[in-house]
């Protein structure tokens, strides 16, 4: 399938989030499976069962690697241990790209595991283009930025979050993941129109999308990565791919996982939402 | 080439102001309403809960702090999550409710400081310790024995000593041997049986905490899954000399040095359980 991003990377086709519940069925059936998309962490710093089993996968998948923990919004030296781990990681499952989230972990060596939100103002900005590019001179490759869920907003934001990540990512020349549900969460959240947050997507910088389920809970919507994907939240993802072409999809599905079969089948309705060219070469 | 330095370290002391407040006030055991009260909020932004939307403004639904306090909540959920995961014996032992005050406690205590969840708990055995808890002995052991298997199930993988390699040693060559145990075996001894009320517990026997007893443990992984086997005084002795480096001549001298043990055991059991053993893949290949 034909690039669509500055890199040229490949459209990888519609994947699955690889969870330790499915390896039984994938190492019994090795499903047909366009790629896997690796949570990081869960390979880093372990000998174990969980990267001898990636290790298997990794001889006959496509992986992309995808953390949560590089913290580059954050203020504490950049972790070069950490960085080093990721990319022997990378190296030793070939992967594709990987990436992490616009957030920040924690400070003074505390990790809280979980993507909190930075202000999109410009100090903020300019900290974030030089640890971005630090990172990726080390990875020597592009660093994928994912749009994280937020729930809440700081005052001193001087920008919306569309065009703090536009600018992020043409400043440190970083590649970005469109997160839909994400954006469709967040601006339930905060009150913006989704489709609007679309207008500024630097579409030749987006190599991957991931969709996924959350909880409404009326007041506010929480990225569960729970249930299937909500239909407003796929029509988001139709008209993204009108707008940026057809990009690498992948779902996540983090709690209450159902089996392997009803999760990729989840994730493959996204062929629906392709634009009419991309459905028929898929 | 001094100025931009500055203006990027007076760009990191920005951002890095309001990170330490966001992480004092979602971390505080309290919750951030009280946090908002602390020195170290006000050292940062001196906001009153009433004032807290000067910088967290509110959604059409929820306040400032509603939405901050999203984080606040999810953050010590997560942790205690991990926790029940990683000691689900000391949960039982402990019943639910005085587990997650222990968690609590333990989430202050130690924060997280590794990006591998599963180093979160290694202070859990320690920090028990130090509970006031008329079984707080017992239950130290008891997840020092959880944390045992959490580090097997991670350790680096090693070749194993098989059987034939063991074969192959001609006698001679066994005083000067120096055997080494693989990453993922760990030779434990307790003051209380942990092992017999772990296994009670795991197969759903009804477990009282026991009394004082000394006994002995192995936990290591083979074929990929964690196993704990007991160990008597004897076999507990002589691995723990061989953990610690010693040749397996110089493993025996110490062992027939100690008054408690079985001189008489030790030797006859010597060779049944160094096939046990390597049929276990507890020694690391010697190639």
């Amino acid at each position: 399938m034909t690039a669509t991003n500055r890199w040229n990377l490949p459209d990888l086709g519609i994947g699955v989030a690889l969870r330790s519940k499915h390896y039984p069925h994938i190492l019994a059936k090795w499903p047909e499976v366009a790629f896997f998309e690796v949570l990081s962490e869960n390979y880093m710093t372990t000998g174990g069962r969980p990267l001898w089993i990636l290790d298997q996968i990794a001889e006959r998948y496509r992986i992309v690697l995808h953390g949560v923990s590089m913290g580059i919004g954050g203020t504490d030296p950049i972790d070069f241990e950490y960085l080093r781990e990721l990319k022997a990681l990378a190296a030793r499952t070939k992967a594709v790209w990987m990436g992490d989230h616009v957030c920040w972990t924690g400070i003074a060596g505390q990790n809280n595991h979980d993507l909190w939100p930075v202000a999109y103002d410009e100090p903020t900005l300019k900290h974030l283009v030089e640890r971005v590019r630090i990172v990726q001179d080390f990875l020597e490759r592009p660093l994928v930025l994912e749009n994280a869920s937020t729930y809440l907003e700081f005052a001193q934001s001087s920008m919306p979050e569309e065009v703090f990540i536009r600018r992020l990512a043409d400043e440190s020349d970083c590649a970005l993941l469109l997160d839909v549900n994400n954006i469709y969460v967040s601006s339930r959240n905060h009150g913006f129109d989704a489709r609007a947050y679309l207008d500024h997507v630097p579409w030749e910088r987006v190599v991957q999308v991931h969709m996924a389920g959350h909880t409404d809970h009326g007041t506010h919507c929480i990225d569960t990565h729970m249930g299937e994907v909500r239909q407003e939240v796929w029509e988001l993802y139709a008209e993204a791919m009108r707008r940026g072409g057809a990009k690498p999809t992948l779902l996540e599905w983090d709690q209450d996982i159902p089996d392997f079969e009803t999760t990729h089948a989840e994730a493959l309705k996204a062929q629906l939402y392709l634009p009419r060219a991309a459905k028929a070469a898929s | 080439m001094s100025a931009p330095r500055e203006s990027a370290a007076a760009v990191q002391r920005e951002v890095a102001q309001l990170q330490r407040w966001m992480q004092h006030v979602c971390t505080h055991p309290r919750g951030v309403a009280h946090a908002l009260t602390t020195a170290e909020s006000k050292a940062e932004y001196d906001v009153t809960v009433d004032q807290l939307e000067r910088l967290v403004p509110p959604s059409k639904a929820l306040s400032g702090l509603d939405r901050i306090s999203i984080y606040a909540e999810m953050y010590v959920l997560r942790l205690l999550d991990v926790l029940r995961e990683d000691f689900p014996v000391l949960l039982h032992a402990l019943g639910p409710q005085r587990f997650e005050e222990l968690a609590r406690a333990y989430v202050v205590a130690h924060p997280s400081r590794h990006y591998n969840l599963n180093q979160f708990g290694r202070h859990m055995s320690a920090f028990v310790a130090t509970r006031d808890d008329k079984h707080a002995a017992f239950l130290a052991e008891l997840a020092q024995l959880e944390r045992a298997a959490t580090e097997s199930f991670d350790a680096e993988r090693a070749d194993a000593l098989g059987r034939a390699e063991l074969e192959a040693l001609r006698p001679e060559q066994w005083p000067a041997l120096a055997l080494r145990l693989v990453p993922s075996a760990r030779v434990l001894a307790f003051r209380h049986p942990v092992n017999r009320y772990y296994v009670d517990v795991r197969e759903g026997r009804k477990a009282r905490i026991p009394k004082v007893g000394a006994s002995w443990t192995l936990v290591y992984r083979k074929d990929w899954i964690v196993w704990r086997a007991q160990l008597s005084r004897e076999q507990h002795a002589l691995l723990e000399a061989l953990a610690s480096g010693a040749t397996l001549g110089r493993a025996l001298e110490k062992c027939a040095a100690r008054t408690e043990l079985d001189a008489a055991k030790l030797q006859q059991g010597l060779a049944a359980w160094f096939r046990e053993w390597s049929a276990e893949g507890i020694f690391r290949s010697l190639g």
